[in-house]
């Protein structure tokens, strides 16, 4: 376990050092990061400065929503979302075969390999975004904020399966970088109120596609809103967890050093 | 061009020659591009699920409400679908690419060509967007067409074409003169992706520019994003609104074009600065 955490902790140590050889690029990618996420917030803003709504939703309910869902994926990018980039640009350069050669399990060396600090920009957003709608919408009671932190810890999960089936689809896919592109258009579904969602999809949200477990669930808890159906979502995340790391290891078993 | 802003051989090309090399370049690219069409490919889920996102999203919000800054339910989702394929028509990465060229000191080998670099980079951008057309833009308008169960079909549909045409080189022009910033600074993606960011926003690839604060709207006309995408969509919706005024299609082109030959100019004398710095060691 030592040796774990200390791995874990010198790929931080050499990520940060890494970014750090061009700290201009690096805040300004700090920024971009932040504000390409903030895009959901911008349009949510708008249209209520126009006199539009999502029916029943109050505006900070509707950005905390948002807020949630940069704290998730400002949590779970740095950690996991290189390893989909790493291992794309590995196969296809042909280096991947060096991870196997390493006496640790290929799937933590990717992992250890990629942490980028970048995507912490969208860490330090959410949370002050969080805290402004929590100003306008109260302060959370405990258990609000017990359930906050289940749902919150199922949405990592979501976040951390998601990332591990797309570094499994890129070792056959070899290349292609627009597969965060896909990721990012199913998720954009889950960063508005469920309200947008006709009933049929609101119920396939839930499962098998928990995108709902992304944002929505963990910030109506906080806002002690209904959290109907969360078991079924943190179901399906877990189950969508499993496969994804079934997927890694048949694909790693098939992969032959020419793009899988 | 030289070290010292000269042309060295782009100007001894004839501009017939030139043509011929840049319909050659874009069949190249075309050519280039066809063997990644899986990656094309994949804007046969993303778009049309922007889209239907989008769809919702006005459907949910303007239940309550009639018009909103003039334009109806309908207006509005018919300006998500044609800033969706407005974009497959206009989207570039020639910053990307000329950045690239500058940092891996590539960009040598266009100093020593026949032709310009910026001419060579749009006959990429020729063939890269034709093909585009082919395998995003077509598909995902039959794909938004059948979601609204009716074609979707621009009004004023020659003077579309013509905006969307200057719209562009346009979309080049900017990209190409944000892209100069390489030659200033070694790694320039945080800025480049920063620029892209707001050249999207500011152009009106999410929302209609109507919805911005009234206050920024002057400024933001004044920059050359709105006419890259803005107008045209709006052309293809039936009337163009800047400002409180209502202008023909034929006004809103003229305008484009206008600003179009600006940013020409301003590519040519920033071009040419920028060349000065290029050390080919990443300038």
């Amino acid at each position: 376990m030592r040796s774990l955490a200390s791995l874990l902790l010198h790929g931080i140590r050499l990520g940060l050092a890494t970014r750090m050889a061009d700290r201009f690029d690096f805040f300004a990618s700090l920024l971009v990061m932040l504000g390409l996420e903030l895009l959901p917030c911008l349009i949510t803003v708008l249209l209520y400065g126009n006199g539009l709504a999502f029916p029943g939703w109050q505006l900070r309910e509707v950005i905390l929503i948002q807020a949630v869902f940069l704290m998730a994926k400002g949590i779970a990018s740095p950690l996991f979302g290189g390893m989909v980039w790493n291992t794309s640009e590995m196969i296809r350069e042909g280096t991947f075969e060096l991870l196997l050669l390493k006496p640790r399990h290929p799937l933590l060396l990717a992992v250890v390999k990629s942490f980028d600090p970048e995507d912490l920009g969208k860490l330090f957003g959410g949370l002050a975004l969080s805290a402004w709608c929590l100003r306008g919408t109260g302060v959370p009671r405990p258990a609000q904020l017990a359930e906050f932190g289940l749902l919150f810890f199922v949405s990592l999960v979501l976040f951390g399966a998601s990332l591990l089936t797309m570094a499994s689809v890129v070792m056959v896919w070899v290349g292609n970088a627009r597969i965060f592109e896909l990721f990012d258009r199913i998720a954009e579904l889950g960063q508005y109120p469920p309200v947008i969602l006709p009933k049929r999809v609101r119920a396939l949200a839930l499962a098998p596609v928990p995108v709902l477990a992304f944002a929505v669930l963990p910030a109506s808890a906080l806002l002690g809103r209904a959290t109907d159906g969360w078991l079924w979502a943190a179901l399906s995340t877990f189950a969508l967890l499993a496969l994804s790391l079934t997927l890694w290891n048949y694909l790693l078993r098939r992969f032959s050093s020419a793009g899988g | 061009m030289d070290t010292t802003g000269r042309d060295l051989g782009g100007n001894q090309l004839r501009p017939r020659a030139r043509l011929e090399a840049l319909a050659a370049i874009a069949q190249v690219t075309w050519k280039e591009w066809a063997a990644f069409r899986s990656h094309m490919a994949v804007s046969l889920l993303t778009g049309p699920l922007r889209f239907v996102v989008m769809s919702w999203i006005w459907t949910a919000t303007t239940r309550s409400s009639n018009a909103t800054q003039g334009l109806a339910r309908a207006d509005l989702i018919a300006y998500s679908a044609f800033a969706l394929l407005a974009g497959y028509a206009v989207f570039d990465f020639a910053d990307w690419n000329l950045q690239m060229l500058v940092r891996t000191g590539r960009y040598t080998n266009h100093l020593l060509q026949p032709l310009p670099h910026p001419l060579f980079a749009f006959g990429q951008k020729l063939g890269h967007r034709a093909l585009a057309i082919l395998l995003e833009a077509v598909p995902v308008w039959g794909l938004v067409s059948w979601w609204l169960g009716h074609l979707l079909v621009p009004q004023h549909v020659a003077w579309f074409a013509l905006s969307l045409a200057l719209g562009f080189v346009l979309m080049f022009l900017v990209n190409y003169a944000s892209g100069l910033v390489g030659f200033w600074l070694v790694r320039a993606e945080g800025v480049r992706r920063c620029t892209a960011l707001a050249r999207d926003t500011l152009a009106g690839a999410w929302l209609p520019l109507s919805f911005f604060p009234a206050s920024f709207l002057p400024l933001l006309f004044l920059l050359p994003y709105p006419w890259i995408l803005y107008v045209p969509v709006r052309i293809a919706l039936g009337s163009v609104e800047i400002l409180g005024n209502v202008l023909t299609a034929p006004q809103a082109v003229a305008a484009q074009f206008a600003v179009t030959l600006t940013w020409t100019v301003i590519l040519t004398g920033s071009q040419r600065l920028a060349n000065r710095r290029f050390l080919a060691a990443g300038g």
